[in-house]
C-alpha cells in the first residue's frame, strides 16, 4: 500500500515539476537574474527540476509494483 | 587528422560488423525473432538501445546550433523534456506491458488494428508514421552527409556519404534484425556521450569557467541567457507545444514503442527507464556548453560553418576524429530503428503470408525513400525535427487509448486523427494559417485528438455499463 502510495506520489510530482517549468518560475520573460553558480536563472532553475525529474523516476522506478504491469508470455 | 579518422572509422566500421553477425548469431530464424529481437531484451541492452535510438544527430548538431542562435531556453525544449519522457517510459511501459501480458507483441499497427477491430486505425497510424518519420530519417542522413562533405577527410561529395550510410545501416540490419541494431547501438550511444563531454569540457576550459562562459555569453548578446530569446522563439506557448510533442514520443514513435514492448520483464523496463533518465540529462547538459562556446566565438557564421570550426576544426586531431565518427554513429542509431521500425509495421500490416523478406523489402522502400527525401530536403535540423515530432504525437492519443481503455473503442477516433494528421500536413505546407487565433495549430489539434478520444472512449464505456446491466 505504502509503494502504491509513493508511485502516486512520484506521479503527482513529475506532473507539477514539469508544469513549474512552464511558470514564470523558471522562464521568467527576459530576466537571467539571479545567478547561481555562474548560471542564469533560466538554466539552473530548468537543472534542478531536471534533477528532480530524474530522481522521481528512478524512486518510481523502485517502487512501482509488479501488479501493475505483467510480463509477456 | 587524416590517420585518426581512417583508424576510427575502420574500428567503428568493423564493430557494426561484429554487431551485425553477433546479431545473427543470437537471433533464431523465426520471423518475429528477428523483427522484435526474441522480445528478451535486459536492461543495460535496453537502455543502451532506447537512448542511442532516441538521441540522434538533433542532439550532437542541432542542440548547440539552438543554444548559439536562441539561448538557454533550450534547456527548458529539450533537456526538462527528455528527462520528463523518462518517467513517461517508466508509467506507459507499466501501461503498456499489462496490455500485452497475454500475447506476443508483433507491432503497433496490428496491436491498434486488433483493439480497434478494424484495419483503420492500423492505417491512420501507419500514414502518421510514414508521413512524419521519412522526413526526419531523411534530414538526420542529409544533416551528416554535408557534414561530412565539408570536414571528413576522405573527399566525397554529399550524396556518396548519404548513400554509403544508408547501405551500411541496411547491410548489418538486414544479416542481424533488430538485435544487430541493438548491439551497434551500444557503441553508438558511448562514442555519442564521450564525444559530447570531451568537447563540452574544452569549450567551458576555452573560458576558464562555467562563470566566465555566460559572461562572455551576456557581452555577446544577454538575450540569449534568459526566454524567449534572441529571436523571441522560446515562448511559453512554443515550449509547451514542443514539451507534449516529444513527452509522447514514446508512445507514438514506433522505434521506441517496440524498445518498451520487447523488454524482458517489467523489472528490466524499470531499471531501463531509471537509466535513460540519467543519459538524457548527461548527454544534452554538454551540449549548452557547446552552444555557448558558439555563441561567442561563431555568432555570425552559417550553422555548417559553427559545426564544422566547433566539432572538428578547433579540436585535436583525435576529438576531432571522434567528432566525426560519433555524428555518423548519432545519425545511424536513429536512422537505422526507425527504418527497422517502419518496415516492420508495414510488413505486420499487409494482408497474406507473413515473411521476413517482406519485411526486408519494406526497409528498403523506406529506405530509398529516404535516400530521395535527403537529396531534396532543406537544412532546418531542428525545427524539421520538432515538425516530426509534433505529426507523430497526434497519434499519441489513439495508441494511449489502445493501450488503456481496449475494451471499446470507436471508428471515430482513428477518423479524427487522420482528419487532424492532413490538418497539421496543410498547415505544415502552409496551405493553411499555422495558428488558430493566439493558438499554435500543433498545440490546438494535440488538444482537439485527445479530448474527442477521451470523450469517445468515456461515452462507449458508459454504453457498454448500460449493455452489462440489461
Amino acid at each position: 500500500m505504502i509503494k502504491v502510495c509513493i508511485w502516486r506520489f512520484c506521479c503527482l510530482c513529475s506532473i507539477l515539476l514539469s508544469f513549474v517549468a512552464f511558470t514564470p518560475l523558471v522562464i521568467p520573460s527576459k530576466t537571467a537574474e539571479p545567478f547561481v553558480l555562474g548560471m542564469p536563472r533560466t538554466l539552473w532553475a530548468g537543472l534542478l527540476i531536471s534533477l528532480g525529474l530524474v530522481v522521481i523516476t528512478i524512486v518510481g522506478a523502485c517502487v512501482v509494483d509488479f501488479e501493475e504491469g505483467g510480463d509477456i508470455k | 587528422m587524416t590517420f585518426w579518422f581512417i583508424t576510427l572509422f575502420c574500428i567503428y566500421i568493423i564493430a557494426l560488423v561484429y554487431c551485425a553477425f553477433y546479431g545473427r548469431k543470437k537471433t533464431s530464424k523465426k520471423r518475429l525473432d528477428f523483427l522484435t529481437g526474441g522480445s528478451n531484451l535486459g536492461a543495460v541492452l535496453g537502455f543502451f538501445t532506447f537512448s542511442a535510438t532516441l538521441f540522434s544527430t538533433f542532439t550532437l548538431m542541432g542542440m548547440p546550433d539552438f543554444v548559439r542562435n536562441h539561448g538557454i531556453g533550450a534547456w527548458i525544449f529539450l533537456g526538462v523534456t527528455d528527462v520528463a519522457m523518462a518517467f513517461v517510459v517508466l508509467w506507459f511501459g507499466i501501461k503498456l506491458r499489462r496490455r500485452i501480458a497475454n500475447e506476443r507483441f508483433e507491432s503497433v499497427s496490428s496491436l491498434l488494428c486488433q483493439t480497434f477491430g478494424n484495419r483503420i486505425a492500423g492505417a491512420t497510424y501507419l500514414v502518421g508514421v510514414f508521413i512524419f518519420l521519412v522526413p526526419y530519417v531523411s534530414i538526420q542522413i542529409r544533416g551528416v552527409a554535408i557534414f561530412l562533405e565539408a570536414v571528413a577527410p576522405i573527399k566525397l561529395p554529399m550524396w556518396v556519404w548519404a548513400l554509403s550510410i544508408l547501405l551500411l545501416m541496411l547491410a548489418y540490419s538486414g544479416i542481424g534484425g533488430l538485435k544487430a541494431i541493438m548491439y551497434s547501438d551500444v557503441i553508438q550511444g558511448t562514442v555519442l556521450l564521450i564525444v559530447t563531454w570531451f568537447i563540452a569540457i574544452g569549450c567551458v576550459k576555452y573560458f576558464g569557467g562555467i562563470g566566465e562562459m555566460f559572461n562572455a555569453v551576456e557581452q555577446v548578446d544577454p538575450a540569449l541567457l534568459s526566454t524567449p530569446g534572441p529571436k523571441g522563439l522560446f515562448t511559453p506557448q512554443f515550449l509547451i507545444a514542443s514539451f507534449l510533442a516529444i513527452l509522447v514520443m514514446p508512445i507514438s514513435q514506433p522505434q521506441l514503442t517496440i524498445r518498451i514492448a520487447i523488454m524482458r520483464n517489467t523489472s528490466q523496463l524499470k531499471k531501463m527507464a531509471a537509466a535513460v533518465s540519467v543519459f538524457a540529462f548527461l548527454v544534452i547538459l554538454p551540449t549548452i556548453a557547446i552552444g555557448c562556446y558558439g555563441a561567442v566565438k561563431h555568432s555570425g557564421a552559417s550553422t555548417a560553418a559553427f559545426l564544422a570550426n566547433t566539432l572538428v576544426h578547433e579540436q585535436v586531431p583525435f576529438i576531432a576524429a571522434a567528432a566525426i565518427v560519433g555524428l555518423l554513429a548519432a545519425a545511424m542509431s536513429t536512422a537505422d530503428s526507425q527504418l527497422f521500425a517502419l518496415g516492420t509495421e508495414f510488413e505486420s500490416f499487409l494482408p497474406g503470408k507473413k515473411e521476413v523478406f517482406r519485411a526486408e523489402a519494406a526497409i528498403l522502400f523506406f529506405a530509398a525513400a529516404s535516400f530521395i527525401l535527403a537529396l531534396l530536403t532543406n537544412d532546418q535540423l531542428v525545427m524539421l525535427a520538432r515538425v516530426s515530432f509534433a505529426g507523430t504525437s497526434l497519434l499519441a492519443p489513439m495508441i494511449l487509448a489502445a493501450v488503456l481503455r481496449p475494451k471499446r473503442l470507436g471508428k471515430e477516433i482513428p477518423i479524427f486523427t487522420l482528419i487532424a494528421l492532413a490538418v497539421f500536413l496543410l498547415s505544415v505546407i502552409k496551405i493553411i494559417p499555422s495558428k488558430i487565433g493566439p493558438i499554435r495549430m500543433d498545440l490546438f489539434l494535440l488538444c482537439t485528438v485527445a479530448f474527442i478520444t477521451l470523450l469517445s472512449s468515456y461515452i462507449r464505456s458508459g454504453m457498454l455499463k448500460k449493455e452489462g446491466n440489461v
